[in-house]
């Protein structure tokens, strides 16, 4: 309604006829953040429009805080858990830049700022209501005796603020009454006494976390009487148990969701105590807990609305499952990764009660067979998300049932499954498959996933690790078939060319591309991907000796959102390392045994990648780079992590497995 | 009884001068002109002095199109898909009457087709297409260019 001009001129920008409002609505209409970034970068107008409209930054770096906080003067939201630094001048700009539009700010990562640029902030930005400080391990009682002052808070992270005590602890519940969120998790420095003041004084809580802290069930007694207290997180408390709780008087009957995962002290008596009273629980986790046997699965009973059970890591019996299901009959998602004792029996009397289930995950389950997975494809046809990796003696048929009775599957990970082709081809039916995994499945070639490729054009992730018999032709199908993938793992797919990077290329949501071990692939084929997928932001490839500084150059060119590489047994040298400096945004970089790179060379690399927080380099360059440079480093924020690996180990997490199955 | 006597008649008259006469029904959704039909106004002209009368016209075919609860959800898609395939200056004007007549699924739907529009292209794309001239010096937009490289190269900026 403002702004309206009604006369045009010949050849005028037709966005200046529209008010801010009208171009906020088109802005917000664009879900990718880069087209906002092609918005704001089409005339001045726009960009200026563009520059009121944003209410969040996440920048990667500190240097640019000032003009950043002055092209953009309305950013709500500040996210500085991606920068290098931060330090109390920064906080000083921030301070008095954002004033009272900032409403939260996120210093979850960086380190160098001290209590005294933390209270000039709470002090100028007083509406904020959202703090997470996590990571701040020097922060100490004087920097939580500032986060007091901020009377607005609602939500604060001390995420493994370890030098804080109870005392720090008890200024912030004095004077932040307002807290809606707390999280404590780690913070070893607090126990019953602050806790305990917490409860006591800020009744507004809804969500608490505190994991591992050296609690027993004193402070538990006053946090259950919260009034408003829906999310209770005590995982790992291992000064919780049995005993007292069953002494418990009254329950907490807000309670939504509450995880006593790792709660070693606690069994089926505590449990039932605790929950008791609890009937609108609908998330409990008892992760790495007691057995989940008849009598746990009895202390379930009055939870009615429970629709969210993880057992991860428990021992389980078929009775309890069964059990399990017969009372908890309205489940949606139930997770039994790594448990030990999930029979067919148990698994199946569960599913066949639970019709509702979405997501259902079995990963290393591997006991059961194709009599499970029948049951769950007959039972719970509605599931959005299946896992289950390892599940070895599952029979190469069940596959079938899943793509004829799932079929609206969007999570499918069959990691180290016997899936063969004609599996493949039923499971393509599931047109709504965003995610698959296919990671170590031997029996797979080209003939399953090309019709993979074919049908499942809605695919985002794609694990082929160590899938050795898929060769180009599926990757070109994939490429085609597949446009908006934009995470693929092709590592040690060792028939894998330049073919398959080329056909890629034309997937420009690609962010990330693991060829690790692909022997055969080039520089051509990675200047391809540099060329076509703007938004690469990750990329390993490890041990693929036929990439050489040619390939680093279009890379250095083009791929100008790379924030992660691994660069390790390539060919590359000083050369090509020294010309990644102009990736703005490189923030971690792995290079061990690169067989031509000299000390000056790395040095010089180093000091050009002005962004770098993580670097991987071998130990026996240690004592090559002048201690100088490795200081100045550091205090830019990058931190070294020195690996004395046997040239040609394979230290990958999932490759024991692979040498297992060989030996056998 | 004829259905036709039921129905309360509005007069709306266009920047140009034209008048059109709508079912209340239709009319009903012109947010911000609906008070002065309510208020028991029927029968006199409401003026959209901001209107061209060939916009006026589209958007009271959306609307009458919308009024319609006999019309099924896949024809309508099918209508509002064929709605916005119009010259670009045609679609600002709709999106700026839209916005005058608080019409907010007409808002959203012709916003929504110029985001579409934007989505995936450069800059320069994006200028030639709207016909945009360039207005940023290469010193400027080398500028905006490195500030914004830093804030949006993450994906989940905004999430």
């Amino acid at each position: 309604m403002k702004k309206q001009k009604s006369i045009p001129e010949p050849n005028f920008n037709r966005f200046d006829l529209l008010s801010d409002e009208i171009v906020f609505l088109i802005l917000d209409s664009l879900d990718d953040p880069l087209d906002k970034k092609s918005v704001s970068l089409v005339c001045k107008s726009l960009y200026a429009i563009e520059s009121r409209h944003r209410k969040i930054l996440k920048p990667l770096r500190s240097e640019h805080m000032k003009k950043n906080l002055i092209r953009y003067p309305f950013i709500s939201h500040l996210d500085l858990s991606l920068c290098p630094v931060i330090t109390d001048s920064s906080l000083g700009v921030i301070s008095g830049y954002c004033k009272e539009t900032l409403r939260s700010i996120n210093l979850s990562r960086p380190r160098f700022f001290s209590h005294v640029g933390l209270s000039n902030l709470l002090v100028n930005c007083r509406n904020l209501v959202e703090i997470d400080l996590s990571n701040a391990t020097n922060l100490k009682d004087l920097a939580a005796a500032s986060i007091a002052e901020a009377k607005n808070l609602e939500k604060l992270w001390l995420v493994r603020c370890k030098s804080i005590t109870d005392i720090g602890l008890g200024c912030i519940a004095v004077g932040c009454r307002k807290l809606k969120l707390l999280s404590l998790k780690w913070c070893f420095g607090v126990g019953d006494l602050g806790v305990g003041l917490i409860a006591v004084k800020c009744k507004e809580i809804r969500s608490l976390d505190l994991s591992y802290l050296p609690i027993t069930n004193k402070c538990l007694f006053q946090v259950l009487e919260l009034q408003h207290l829906e999310d209770l997180i005590l995982e790992g408390c291992f000064g919780i148990d049995d005993d007292s709780l069953t002494a418990l008087k009254q329950g907490c009957t807000s309670l939504e969701t509450l995880d006593m995962s790792r709660c070693q002290n606690v069994s089926h008596i505590g449990l039932s105590s605790l929950t008791s009273a609890a009937g609108c629980l609908r998330q409990l986790s008892l992760s790495y807990g007691s057995q989940v046997d008849l009598a746990l699965a009895d202390s379930l009973q009055k939870l009615s609305m429970l629709q969210f059970i993880k057992l991860d890591g428990c021992q389980v019996t078929s009775s309890g499952l069964k059990a399990i299901g017969i009372c908890c009959v309205s489940l949606t998602e139930l997770s039994l990764s790594k448990c030990s004792g999930v029979t067919d029996e148990g698994l199946s009397s569960l599913v066949t009660k639970c019709v509702d289930l979405r997501k259902l995950d079995v990963t290393c389950c591997r006991t059961i067979t194709y009599a499970s997975v029948a049951h769950i494809t007959n039972s719970c046809t509605s599931l959005t998300s299946l896992r289950m990796e390892s599940c070895t003696m599952v029979s190469a048929e069940a596959f079938i049932l899943i793509g004829q009775r799932c079929q609206f599957l969007e999570e499918l990970d069959l990691t180290e499954n016997n899936i063969d082709d004609e599996g493949l081809k039923s499971i393509s039916r599931c047109s709504q498959l965003a995610s698959l995994k296919l990671g170590i499945c031997p029996n797979i070639t080209d003939k399953g996933l090309i019709h993979i490729g074919n049908c499942c054009s809605k695919l985002i992730e794609l694990d082929l690790y160590r899938s050795a018999e898929i060769t180009d032709s599926s990757i070109l199908a994939i490429a085609r078939g597949c446009t908006l993938i934009e995470t693929i793992n092709i590592a040690y797919c060792k028939n894998i060319t330049d073919r398959s990077l080329v056909s890629l290329s034309k997937c420009s949501k690609l962010n990330t591309l693991e060829s690790r071990g692909c022997p055969l692939i080039t520089s051509f084929g990675l200047a391809a991907i540099a060329m076509g997928c703007k938004q690469l932001t990750k990329l390993d490839i490890k041990k693929c000796q036929n990439i050489d500084d040619t390939g680093m150059v279009p890379l250095a060119y083009f791929s100008q959102n790379l924030r992660q590489i691994n660069l390790s047994y390539t060919s590359v040298t000083d050369v090509g390392l020294l010309s990644l400096a102009n990736i703005r945004c490189l923030q971690s970089m792995t290079v061990l045994h690169l067989e031509c790179l000299t000390p000056s060379g790395l040095a010089a690399a180093l000091l050009a990648c002005g962004g770098l927080t993580k670097v991987k380099l071998p130990l026996s360059f240690k004592s090559l780079l002048p201690p100088p440079i490795t200081e100045h480093l550091e205090y830019r924020g990058c931190v070294f992590q020195w690996r004395d690996k046997a040239f040609q180990t394979d230290y990958d997490p999932k490759s024991w497995k692979l040498q297992l199955t060989e030996e056998e | 009884m004829s259905s036709t006597e039921a129905k309360k008649m509005v007069v709306l008259k266009s920047f140009d001068g034209v008048t059109f006469e709508v079912e209340e029904s239709v009319a009903v959704q012109f947010e911000s002109i609906r008070h002065m039909f309510e208020d028991n106004l029927a029968g006199s002209v409401i003026p959209l002095s901001n209107i061209k009368s060939e916009i006026l016209s589209k958007v009271i075919d959306y609307c009458k199109r919308h009024a319609d609860d006999t019309t099924d959800e896949e024809d309508l898609k099918a209508f509002d898909a064929d709605f916005v395939k119009v010259e670009h200056g045609t679609l600002f004007d709709i999106i700026r009457a839209a916005n005058y007549l608080n019409i907010k699924s007409l808002l959203d739907l012709t916003c929504q087709t110029v985001a579409d529009m934007i989505k995936g292209k450069t800059p320069a794309e994006i200028r030639e297409l709207f016909n945009i001239s360039d207005e940023f010096t290469p010193e400027e937009e080398e500028e905006a260019s490195i500030i914004t490289r830093f804030i949006y190269m993450d994906r989940y900026a905004d999430c």
